[in-house]
């Protein structure tokens, strides 16, 4: 059994590259960050987590750092351990911006990054970035079809409700072929449908 | 639990035309609790049900320059 951790690094917390040079001496297999652009100060959506969806959203939400920028950090002081996001909510960005990030990562990395991707719950916070709430897992699914595009094609196109552009170049690849791993986060009962 | 949710996912598989046995199954969850014998009893049923990776959710740990180092070792001593 592989074991990884989740951490919510921030700036008051360990730096991720001096978390990540530990947890690959101790063994672990996987670091694992979460994302929050933003948390609004005003919000109704209740928290998923908390045991009868009422509790407040905690102020560390409000702290957690870029992942990919701690995960080039991590991938900065280490060779084995994966670097994985815990979960990226992939409406919320640019597909082309977030597919060449995430293609540079793992191309510098040496093949080491995992996506756990989701599609957000905050409403509010998901509006605030453009994302179409009601539809946020079809513009998900959109957007990592146009990501593996880009991934993997010399010349890749796209057309979609959300994604358009004509053939186009990106360079580098992922160094993993077709693109990193992508493992589904949700608990919305459509959530198998989605994986298989 | 998981067993029933990795049966269903089996069956939705099938019907997607997805090779089940290429899935990478991945634990999210707060801490096992218990000492060292009993998070590794844990660890195995969550492997014997299907699972292949567990990923300890360290959300809103106070894990500080100070104390990150003896954090993960006893995690490392508990999990590993």
């Amino acid at each position: 059994m592989n074991i990884g951790i989740l951490f919510t690094v921030n700036e008051y917390s360990v730096d991720p590259a001096s978390l990540a040079r530990k947890m690959e001496a101790l063994g672990f297999e996987s670091l694992w960050i979460p994302e929050h652009a933003i948390i609004p100060v005003h919000t109704s959506t209740p928290l998923p987590e908390s045991p009868q969806g009422q509790g407040q959203i905690p102020e560390v939400y409000s702290h957690i750092c870029d992942p990919f920028v701690a995960m080039s950090l991590a991938a900065a002081v280490t060779t084995r351990l994966k670097l994985a996001t815990g979960v990226m909510l992939v409406p919320e960005r640019n597909p082309i911006v977030a597919a060449k990030e995430i293609a540079t990562l793992d191309y510098f990395s040496g093949g080491r990054v995992m996506l756990g991707i989701g599609a957000g719950w905050l409403k509010e916070e998901s509006e605030i970035l453009g994302v179409d709430f009601a539809h946020r897992w079809s513009q998900t699914k959109e957007y990592i079809a146009s990501m593996r595009e880009l991934w993997t094609k010399p010349e890749p196109s796209f057309h979609g409700k959300y994604v358009n552009f004509p053939p186009v170049r990106m360079y580098p690849k992922p160094a993993q072929v077709g693109g990193p791993p992508i493992l589904i986060g949700s608990k919305d009962k459509s959530a198998l449908r989605w994986v298989a | 639990m998981l067993r029933g949710e990795l049966s269903k996912l089996r069956g939705e598989c099938e019907i997607a035309g997805r090779d089940y046995g290429r899935l990478n199954i991945t634990i999210m969850k707060r801490e096992l609790r218990g000492d060292r014998a009993s998070v590794q009893s844990g660890l195995r049923e969550y492997e014997d049900a299907g699972a292949h990776r567990f990923v300890i959710m360290q959300i809103g740990s106070r894990m500080t320059v100070a104390t990150y180092e003896a954090e993960l070792e006893c995690l490392a001593a508990l999990y590993l």
